[in-house]
């Protein structure tokens, strides 16, 4: 009989309304990378959680050297030498990497902290394993991928044995997911036991021994890697036939839809500027992609295209004028007359007013603030005799005038900066948003609320102020029968019962229904399973074949090739690239969006712009 | 006999579905708890009285609950004192649907009676003193809400800190403008009482005198809140912003506008409020603008308990606020049964039942609890095959 470090035998754990595990019996040898696959909600990370020590299972047993062990919490797991680096990853952002791998063992000397003790081997980890980082920089000022070398430094500093990595790619670039699999590969030589998540089969298939398919909650068995292929696997996956590539026809390019130029956002969080000058087009009837590793300014330039976020300088304009279809909804639901008019004018003089406060406040902050800048540069010029820096007198806080802030019209050429969110929507705007639970949905709310929360004012919803509820039902049901939305309770149920698969497609389908000329999705599959993210990319191509535009947002470069009719990369707040899926590779992107290349875009979109003229 | 009873359980089926289905409901989970808090609130409070004297305890229960119906006087005076609290607990009640603390309330409250009373003594008759008021309270309400709403400034300090001021401002008030002939001769800290041509008319319900219009408007009010909250576009925003601020804003909801129009609301309800508590048909009580011992008027801050035990429903606010004035009436009536049973004891009952009312959504969770081990009963379930399934 085989000698198993960890032998997971006949687990079971169950939670309210679900059974997360069903008996499944798992083991692992020493040296090897048995990987775990499945849906999502199939029970990988239950299991993880109870190796770790994060939940106890109501029956079966962990068997470690042949030794039966109770694993009642994360500090257990660490004393029997296991190890997780999760998907999220657990560092303290302000810390240098040497702390953060210190943190929790920290080596003393009299009481006292001295961490140069383990700097030395520490160091000789690094150069053993081809880690290529600065042991005293900090988190914050780490990408992606050194982030993620300290987490694994953090284990082996720990001495763990067994490595578990949870779904360790998802946040990658191809070159750094290259890097850590042949990482992967030298810790097992070495010795090291590893349990991979993931849902990528090439991933699987490239790096490990052995791979254990689960599926609801019950494992199908545990194959060896060599006698699989990727079509068997996905097949046992989700238990029917996957089209793992979409099928799509061409792109009818038509009229521009959306026109970006020279678009900054100033994040009042992060106190930065995070999205540089961007300037770019969607077409009517094309998929427009943004690729690139989270954190490069995507969601910035989203929330100022949506109103989330202001806009520092440059122009957002939207042309709704070919999308009859909309136009004729538009004008029917915002006919106007004597009401509107004066509704219209009053709404039009508060928000002049309003800006005029506003600018006031914020006209004296900046004109001390450039009053500083200049002072302080003409004293700085003053010793400096060559390269003279030049002082100007800032001039971007001018005071808005009346004619920017009347309201736009409704159809026709639009400049979207100064208008607020409702009104971007109004005039052609759908927004499927990257965190369902933040902003997508109101958890606490009925399907049937969550199904207008964004159009309970159209004529359709209510009646002088009063919510016509009945409409709502039958609109919901609607809703849900077109867009196949599961739930206990149909439109009653509570959209915090149910599962992220249906919530997300209760936000495509509110969104999808608009039939906006715009369709605006920023990772509209993050987090869901193979059969979910099917549906979604159909309706997602559906849309686009009406003759909207859409522009998505995405993290997994699969989902970028097989959906994008272009893409563009962005890498800290610029487009750094536009290419066709077609003519390029995941490498070739994976380059641009690590910072490595850059093409001049703006050159080429003006040549893209000469050519539509 | 089995038979029977199985004839019996499908008799009774339709009826247990239906009172399951009724109890399920959001509404009745909060009236449940909040009735359990009273309820255990008076239990403990008859446990203090066996205690503290033995033997008459029970009559004490008895007279707890029962004196303020009584007798016509009895009753009056429960209602009269209840008016203002209706409308202090909604104010509270309302801001807390956008998750705000209105604290500022007893500001707004002092204001407003302030200012009624002034109007009041000026000549002016009860409506426009009841317009004066509201007005006013909502004035203070805006400025807490245009802080929230513009630059972020936290309510509760912004009101707490808003509530001294307007404090000594009208004591500031009194001492330097206003005339002589709206100020007690005697004691010169105090403002005349409210006219007559300023109080709120007297419904003539026979020795209820003091049951007055306010009644009428407060139930008015309640009704028109609560249709506001539950069946209008309005009130789906309040509560969309209130449960998830982010998804209000992407959907297009100004939070500006909420803020400042929830607060602005609340100030009006707690300035209805301070002019009620000053402008009772037959007695009005003196309003204090120079008291010297540095107190604010604690008339605002009853509308947190209200509000509380109500568990922030508009309707809920009448009952509690009812429950509150029938177990202080009962002070008289207690004291006259044993000489121990004193002051502190009516008010160690308030405060105990407003402590189970703070604590009520815990009972909210046992109770939601029960709710889903009753739905996998079969028995309750509207579904004709599930049970016959499950019985085979």
């Amino acid at each position: 009989m085989e000698e198993y470090v960890i032998e997971l035998s006949h687990i079971s754990k169950s939670f309210p309304g679900i059974k997360a595990n069903d008996d499944i019996s798992i083991n692992l040898k020493k040296g090897e990378i048995h990987a775990l696959l499945g849906e999502n909600g199939a029970g990988k990370s239950t299991l993880m959680s109870i190796l770790f020590g994060l939940y106890e299972p109501d029956s079966g047993k962990i068997l470690l050297n042949g030794k039966e062990v109770k694993i009642k919490n994360p500090n257990d797991a660490t004393k029997y030498g296991i190890g997780m680096v999760h998907q999220h990853f657990k560092l303290v952002e302000c810390y240098s990497a040497l702390q953060n791998i210190i943190l929790g063992f920290e080596p003393t000397k009299f009481g006292f902290l001295r961490p140069k003790i383990v700097r030395k081997s520490l160091e000789d980890l690094c150069t053993k394993y081809h880690f290529d980082i600065d042991l005293d920089e900090k988190i914050e000022n780490m990408t992606v991928g050194a982030q993620q070398k300290v987490e694994i430094l953090k284990m082996l500093y720990r001495k763990n044995d067994i490595l578990i990595f949870d779904e360790p790619t998802a946040v990658l670039t191809p070159q750094e997911i290259d890097n850590l699999l042949q990482s992967m590969r030298d810790l097992a030589k070495e010795g090291k036991s590893i349990l991979f998540i993931s849902h990528k089969l090439n991933e699987i298939l490239s790096v490990s021994d052995r791979v254990s398919v689960l599926q609801r909650g019950k494992c199908l068995g545990t194959f060896n890697t060599k006698d699989t292929d990727a079509k068997m696997l996905s097949n046992l996956m989700v238990g029917r036939d996957v089209e793992l590539t979409i099928q799509k026809e061409e792109p009818k390019n038509g009229k521009e839809i959306l026109l970006v130029k020279n678009l900054s956002v100033f994040n009042n969080e992060k106190k930065k500027e995070t999205v540089h000058n961007v300037s770019f087009n969607v077409r009517e009837g094309e998929i427009v992609c943004i690729a690139g590793i989270e954190g490069n300014g995507q969601n910035d330039l989203i929330y100022a295209l949506t109103g989330l976020e202001k806009v520092k300088n440059g122009e957002i304009i939207l042309r709704n004028a070919n999308c009859k279809d909309y136009i004729n909804k538009l004008q029917t639901e915002y006919k106007e007359n004597w009401y509107t008019k004066v509704k219209h004018n009053i709404n039009t003089f508060i928000t002049y007013i309003g800006y005029r406060l506003c600018g006031f406040f914020n006209y004296i902050g900046f004109e001390i603030q450039n009053c500083y800048q200049y002072i302080k540069n003409s004293v700085i010029n003053l010793f400096k005799k060559e390269n003279k820096i030049e002082v100007v007198w800032n001039q971007w806080t001018k005071l808005p005038k009346f004619n920017e802030v009347k309201n736009q019209p409704l159809i026709g050429d639009i400049h979207l900066e100064q208008l607020t969110i409702r009104q971007r929507n109004i005039r052609g705007i759908s927004h499927i948003p990257e965190d369902r639970h933040k902003h997508g949905l109101v958890l606490d709310f009925n399907l049937r609320d969550n199904l207008v929360l964004n159009k309970y004012f159209e004529k359709k919803f209510q009646f002088a102020g009063f919510i016509k509820n009945k409409d709502r039902e039958s609109y919901a049901r609607e809703l849900i029968e077109k867009y196949d939305i599961r739930s206990g309770k149909h439109e009653k149920s509570i959209v915090r019962s149910m599962s992220g698969g249906n919530q997300q497609k209760a936000i495509i389908a509110r969104e999808l229904d608009k039939n906006a000329p715009l369709l605006i999705a920023v990772q509209p599959t993050r987090g869901l399973d193979v059969g979910a993210i099917e549906a979604i990319h159909h309706h997602i191509l559906d849309s686009r074949d009406k003759g909207n535009g859409v522009l998505l947002v995405s993290l997994e470069l699969e989902e970028v090739m097989n959906l994008a009719d272009r893409i563009l990369v962005m890498y800290n707040g610029d487009i750094v690239g536009q290419f066709d899926p077609k003519k390029v590779t995941t490498n070739e992107l994976g380059l641009y969006m690590s910072g490595a290349k850059r093409q001049d875009v703006n050159a080429i979109l003006k040549e893209g712009e000469k050519v539509d003229e | 006999m089995n038979n029977f009873l199985n004839k019996c359980k499908d008799f009774f089926r339709p009826v247990a579905i239906t009172s399951h289905s009724i109890l399920k409901r959001e509404g009745s989970k909060n009236l449940i708890s909040a009735a359990i808090s009273i309820l255990l609130g008076l239990f403990l409070g008859f446990i203090v009285m066996l205690l503290v004297e033995p033997s008459g305890a029970f009559k004490g229960l008895g007279a707890l609950i029962s004196t303020g119906f009584s007798n016509a006087q009895n009753f009056n005076r429960v209602v009269y004192k209840a008016i203002p609290m209706i409308f202090s607990g909604l104010s509270i009640a309302f801001a807390f649907r956008l998750n705000l603390f209105n604290i500022g309330i007893t500001g707004q409250v002092t204001l407003g009676a302030f200012c009624s009373i002034i109007v009041g003594l000026s000549g002016a008759n009860w409506f426009i003193c009841l317009l004066v008021g509201m007005l006013s309270g909502a004035a203070a309400g805006l400025i807490c809400g245009f802080l929230k709403a513009k630059f972020g400034v936290n309510e509760v300090l912004s009101g707490i800190m808003l509530n001294w001021v307007i404090y000594y401002f009208i004591g500031l008030c009194g001492r330097i403008w206003l005339p002589n002939s709206f100020k007690d001769r005697i004691e010169t800290s105090n403002l005349l009482v409210m006219p007559d041509n300023g109080r709120m008319p007297s419904l003539g319900i026979p020795n209820m005198g003091d049951i007055s219009v306010g009644l009428i408007i407060a139930i008015i009010v309640v009704a028109v809140i609560f249709i506001v909250l539950n069946y209008t576009n309005f009130g789906f925003e309040l509560k969309m912003s209130g449960r998830n601020k982010d998804a209000a804003k992407y959907s297009g909801v100004s939070q500006t506008k909420s803020i400042i129009l929830a607060l602005l609301i609340s100030g009006a309800l707690a300035g209805i409020c301070g002019y009620m508590l000053y402008s009772d048909p037959i007695a009005p009580s003196k309003f204090l603008w120079d008291s010297g011992s540095n107190t604010l008027l604690s008339d605002g801050f009853n509308g947190i308990s209200v509000s509380l035990i109500a568990q922030n429903s508009p309707i809920g606010c009448i009952f509690s606020s009812i429950v509150l004035t029938v177990i202080d009436s009962a002070q008289n009536t207690l004291s006259t049964i044993s000489g121990s049973y004193n002051v502190h004891y009516t008010e160690l009952i308030k405060s105990v039942v407003i402590y189970l009312a703070a604590l009520s959504s815990f009972i909210g969770i046992l109770y939601r609890r029960l709710n889903e081990k009753i739905d996998a009963i079969p028995y309750f379930s509207r579904d004709e095959k599930n049970i016959n399934s499950k019985g085979a």
